[in-house]
């Protein structure tokens, strides 16, 4: 029997890496030490994301970055088939899914959900991160069904 | 108050080049352009020396004052490029009304240049979003394209997913707008989807390129190029062609929205981002829904198009599949005609400009897909891309 899972590591090394700037770079150096960031607005507390250079609650320049405890639920997805670029050509069909953190404000992120068929994808499904690295310089946050923190006790 | 600016200026001249799929333009994108303005130049009983203003959109390669000076144009008074892509299609026609009621410029010519083959690359390989290989990508990219995220396909269709999870919608509500679209190109013989038309059951058993979005649900890419001349209602009176009004024009986006999708309000996620700019145009046209006759909606992808027609309040919100599904966007009977030359789906996608020549010639009584009597023509541009832009176009002021 195959497994119909989603892999962690789902592209190709073609997969176009990110370019980060000084407003994007604390978040990916993060993600290099497995930790989830989210930035907050040191003025008026608001989180946002994906990180930017203005508070658009308040104005302000000045941010501190929250560690995410890294649950949230899928807010919406979608499972692309046509591969229009070779670092997925072996990864379709694979889902595409923004996901609002539990914590951090409930603040959204476009990743994908892994670790399980992409069929079993669905709109308000738990999920928890998981950490793919892509590179010696890249790590990337993707997600899979979270599970669950209390399990019943096993009948006697 | 009346607007300003209703009925005081007027599209009198269209012009399209032959429309072609991808790679298959017989003149390179620079020459289609300058043939698109040709064309609706002379159609509008006038000559190079007459145009002295130039609009098309940031994303056109071919800009205003290389196209001026291609064309001979004696005295450049007014270049603009309205930002974004098929967002743009009517912002670029308000832009150029501003122009000649300030008196900025008398006659503008707005246009859009496409060739989606060699010259360009394609869409769906991600090349509007900046994507070129592997190439590191910076800006908001950066939290997409690590994610396959790789095309403007995966965007919409996370968009339309939300729609059906809330409203509980289907992929064949969708099919309805394609369907309907091809219908349409079947009497239009500048359609590249002229003779080709397809059914609700070829729209299911299409390919799914992104779920919930089939083949069928994507527009196409297409080679083209069309413009439209602007000038004001005194001089449209002396020129040949019946004067399509320019009644009311609204540009722009909500509170939160924006390229960043990750910033949006929850409730934004299930439309098409146009409920501000429907009110204004409406309001600066003084009609209402049930005042348009026809109607032309930008389709990037067919769940946008439903969207749309909730944002500009032609049925209730979440109402938009019944609304289609009971044959309303279909001409000659359907309570709403829509995309009347098959638009970007099946006509040709020449980044929606081609929605506007459509919106002008249902005022003008030369559609292929005729409206009795139209008085009101909407044409809604770029639903979800900002900032958005919508016209009402009429037969009198």
């Amino acid at each position: 029997m195959t497994d119909q899972s989603t892999p962690l590591h789902l592209f190709g090394p073609e997969i176009p890496p990110p370019a980060p700037d000084e407003v994007t770079a604390p978040f990916w150096a993060a993600c290099r030490e497995h930790r989830l960031v989210v930035q907050r607005c040191t003025d008026c507390g608001a989180h946002r994301a994906p990180p930017s250079a203005v508070c658009p609650h308040c104005g302000g320049f000045d941010v501190a970055f929250d560690e995410s405890a890294g649950r949230g639920r899928v807010f919406t997805y979608t499972v692309v088939y046509h591969a229009g670029h070779p670092a997925v050509m072996d990864a379709v069909p694979y889902a595409v899914a923004v996901v609002r953190l539990d914590d951090c404000g409930g603040v959204k992120l476009v990743t994908n959900v892994v670790g399980c068929s992409y069929e079993e994808v669905r709109v308000d499904m738990p999920v928890e991160v998981v950490w793919d690295e892509v590179s010696a310089d890249l790590t990337v946050p993707r997600f899979r069904p979270a599970v669950p923190r209390f399990r019943p006790a096993a009948p006697r | 108050m009346t607007w300003a600016l209703r009925g005081r200026t007027c599209i009198v001249g269209v012009g399209e080049t032959e429309y072609s799929k991808r790679g298959q333009a017989r003149r390179p994108e620079f020459a289609l352009a300058c043939e698109s303005v040709q064309r609706a130049v002379e159609d509008a009983g006038l000559t190079m020396r007459d145009v002295d203003g130039f609009v098309t959109y940031a994303m056109e390669k071919s800009e205003p004052s290389a196209v001026a000076q291609a064309l001979g144009v004696p005295h450049l008074r007014f270049a603009n490029l309205y930002p974004g892509g098929g967002n743009a299609a009517c912002g670029i026609v308000h832009n150029a009304a501003m122009a000649v009621y300030s008196e900025t410029a008398e006659v503008v010519v707005c246009y859009r240049s496409r060739c989606q083959g060699v010259l360009q690359g394609r869409s769906s390989a991600g090349v509007n979003m900046g994507i070129r290989g592997d190439a590191p990508v910076g800006g908001g990219q950066q939290f997409a394209a690590p994610f396959g995220m790789l095309a403007p396909v995966v965007g919409y269709a996370m968009q339309a997913r939300r729609y059906l999870h809330e409203f509980g919608a289907t992929s064949r509500h969708f099919g309805e707008i394609a369907v309907a679209a091809y219908a349409h190109a079947q009497r239009n013989p500048r359609a590249v989807m002229y003779g080709r038309p397809i059914t609700i059951e070829d729209h299911q058993a299409s390919r799914l390129i992104a779920d919930p979005y089939h083949l069928y649900d994507c527009c196409q890419e297409s080679d083209g190029a069309c413009a439209v001349v602007v000038t004001s209602a005194d001089r449209a009176k002396r020129l040949p062609r019946p004067p399509v009004y320019i009644t009311g024009a609204a540009q722009g986006m909500g509170a939160g929205d924006g390229p960043n999708h990750m910033a949006w309000p929850d409730d934004r996620w299930a439309t098409a981002g146009l409920s501000d700019v429907a009110r204004e145009v409406y309001d600066r046209a003084g009609v209402g829904p049930a005042d348009i006759d026809v109607a032309q909606f930008y389709e990037n992808f067919t769940g946008q198009v439903l969207m749309a027609i909730e944002d500009f309040g032609f049925c209730e919100r979440g109402g938009g599949g019944r609304f289609v599904e009971e044959g309303n966007l279909l001409w000659p009977d359907g309570a709403l005609p829509s995309n009347t030359s098959g638009g970007n789906l099946a006509e040709a996608n020449v980044h929606g400009f081609e929605m506007v020549v459509e919106g002008a010639r249902q005022i003008r009584g030369d559609s292929t897909a005729q409206v009795e009597g139209a008085q009101h023509s909407l044409v809604v541009a770029g639903p979800s891309a900002s900032p958005s832009s919508a016209l009402i176009l009429s037969k009198s002021s």
